[in-house]
């Protein structure tokens, strides 16, 4: 039996869904009633454990399970080493670089040099400033990040956009798009090197069943 | 510089066992003991150029003076140096600590002493040293007592194999294919720019793996006979030998290649498998290029080996039961010291383990609280 690391939150049913077209039925954790963090598949092949989102690379790179389902922005900013698999292209919203609507900032470089830029993804936003060669100093927000440039404490944030519903409510503008990020299926690296043939035709059946 | 961790009592112990039993081994198999400094200079740490120097934690001084990240160089530096005389060739073990730097962020990063032990054979100018090396890896890992149900596995290639499936691409994306395959990244390899066929070929050596002998016959369909793929027939049908012998399920994998860029050859990693959690305990391959590095004057420039990482065996191992009594002796007054220490001497001869409490005492639930406080097992009054 192996173990499958799926994300709570907005990639949950998707995710469900994803395995129940490959054979792997994990959909007693939609039920709002049940509180167990991990369930069998019907078929009794695999276990998965439900856990937050920003935890799968970790339970996936240390091998507490097998294969896992997470946003490719978390990916990102965990720097763990998983096997990146497949690009499964739901879950799509862009990793933004936001500002003030009434700031005079339209583009990244018309930011301040050492401008204060808060973000919950840290190592992305350095990684993108450092690219674009702007000195800025990222503050680490746990979230509501908007709040930054609202009561003065940053410039601009760098974060996750969906609809852009929540930048307008707050008064804030989109100036940049870092890159698009979709769920990801990863697998931990020594079960894919001693794999038996059992994730290799879960992740082909995925890959099939899916469109991919 | 943070994380800087002491290890338990316990596992010092296990650490001790553990060294003694693959000790016993590597001297059975005729191989001697060195202590080469685990502090170098840059210029060794880095060998032939596969250490950057970002990995490795250097020591304030006048000279670029670093902690080792990993044995071997320093091995090989000694076989180069004060060794250049011994005939070859030569078989080396040592035991010691390796120094694994970890940056967390832009401004700090984590250093992690290892425990390791490992052999090298350098200067045979055959094909056998790597099955030598392999048979004496599992028959150190057979004299230790793993846990009931930990399963091993042996991944194994060489790096020949990816210069097969390499080949092809030298001008066409060739770091791109070989990092998507090395690091099993197979959404990256989806939208390389190549042929599509090829794409497909590619994605299929990604995922192949297994018995050795089916493994080869595959490449050979794939690829076409070659001298690589028939060499391999001889080594792996006998690794596989051995393999069952031990109980470890060999594994060929094509895109295995271990992430320091020492090794040229084969290569391997075993796995230690709980149930709960997947781990390598040892690595090693082949470095002759290493061996040229600091011996350009050599003939023979082979050089094989292996490294058992002790601290992540020690989660594998049986927890060692005694049947030694641990006593303690107490007496009343000093006059009776010496008579103790006599009968301590006595105690420790017949196999117990025997602690003489240093202080007076002639309370007995003072004595007792003693005893459990030592761990001890029974009390002798010395009178």
């Amino acid at each position: 039996m192996f173990t499958i690391a799926l994300p709570k939150g907005a990639l949950l049913k998707d995710s469900i869904s994803t395995f129940k077209r490959a054979g792997l039925d994990f959909s007693a954790a939609l039920d709002e009633n049940n509180r167990s963090l991990t369930f069998e598949s019907n078929c009794k092949r695999a276990k998965a454990l439900l856990v937050r989102n920003g935890d799968v690379p970790v339970y996936v790179s240390y091998g507490q399970a097998d294969l896992g389902i997470v946003g490719d922005d978390v990916l990102r900013e965990s720097e763990l080493k998983v096997a990146k698999l497949l690009d499964l292209g739901f879950g799509g919203c862009h990793m933004s670089l936001a500002v003030k609507k009434n700031s005079n900032y339209s583009k990244p470089t018309d930011l301040p040099a050492n401008c204060k830029v808060a973000s919950k993804f840290i190592k992305t936003a350095r990684s993108y400033f450092e690219e674009l060669n702007i000195p800025v100093e990222i503050v680490h927000l746990t979230g509501s990040v908007e709040l930054g440039p609202i009561t003065g404490m940053a410039e601009a944030i760098v974060d996750l956009v969906a609809t852009g519903k929540t930048l307008k409510e707050n008064g804030l503008i989109k100036i940049d798009d870092l890159f698009y990020s979709t769920a990801r299926l990863i697998g931990n690296p020594l079960s894919m090197r001693l794999d038996d043939n059992y994730l290799r035709d879960t992740i082909l059946s995925i890959e099939s069943t899916n469109g991919l | 510089m943070t994380d800087i961790k002491e290890i338990k009592l316990v596992d010092v112990k296990n650490n001790s066992n553990i060294i003694n039993n693959l000790n016993s081994i590597y001297k059975l198999w005729g191989y001697e003991e060195v202590s080469p400094s685990f502090i170098n200079t840059l210029d060794t740490i880095k060998g032939r150029g596969v250490i950057e120097e970002n990995q490795v934690v250097g020591i304030v001084s006048n000279d670029s003076l670093c902690l080792r990240p990993e044995m071997t160089t320093s091995i090989v530096k000694l076989s180069s140096t004060r060794l250049i005389n011994k005939n070859r060739p030569i078989r080396l073990f040592t035991n010691g600590m390796v120094f694994d730097k970890k940056q967390n962020n832009q401004n700090s990063f984590k250093l992690q002493e290892k425990l390791h032990s490992g052999i090298e054979l350098i200067g045979y100018d055959t094909k056998y040293p790597e099955i030598e090396v392999i048979n004496t890896l599992f028959d150190a890992i057979d004299n230790i007592n793993l846990k009931d149900g930990c399963n091993l596995f042996l991944l194994v290639s060489t790096t020949k194999i990816m210069d097969l499936i390499l080949n092809k691409y030298k001008n066409n994306n060739f770091e791109e294919i070989k990092k998507s395959l090395v690091n099993f990244d197979q959404d990256n390899l989806s939208k390389l720019v190549i042929d599509e066929n090829d794409k497909n070929i590619l994605k299929d050596i990604l995922f192949t793996r297994g018995e050795p002998v089916a493994i080869l016959k595959k490449l050979k369909t794939t690829y076409g006979r070659s001298k690589t793929l028939d060499d391999l027939n001889f080594l792996f049908d006998t690794l596989s030998k051995i393999s069952n012998k031990y109980g470890v399920k060999l594994q060929l994998d094509p895109t295995f290649q271990p992430h320091l860029n020492l090794y040229e050859g084969i290569v391997f990693q075993l796995i230690g498998d709980d149930g709960k959690n997947k781990s390598v305990i040892a690595k090693g391959g082949r470095y002759d290029e290493l061996v040229r590095y600091f011996s350009p004057n050599e003939k023979i420039l082979n050089g094989i080996g292996f490294t058992i990482s002790i601290d992540i065996l020690r989660n594998f191992i049986e927890e060692e039961k005694t049947d030694r009594k641990k006593i303690l002796l107490i007496f009343k007054d000093s006059y009776f010291l010496e008579k103790g220490m006599n009968e301590q001497k006595e105690l420790q001869k017949s196999g117990n383990i025997a602690i003489l409490h240093l202080n007076p005492c002639d309370d007995i639930a003072k004595a007792n609280q003693i005893m459990k406080e030592n761990n001890c097992t029974e009390i002798v009054w010395v009178k």
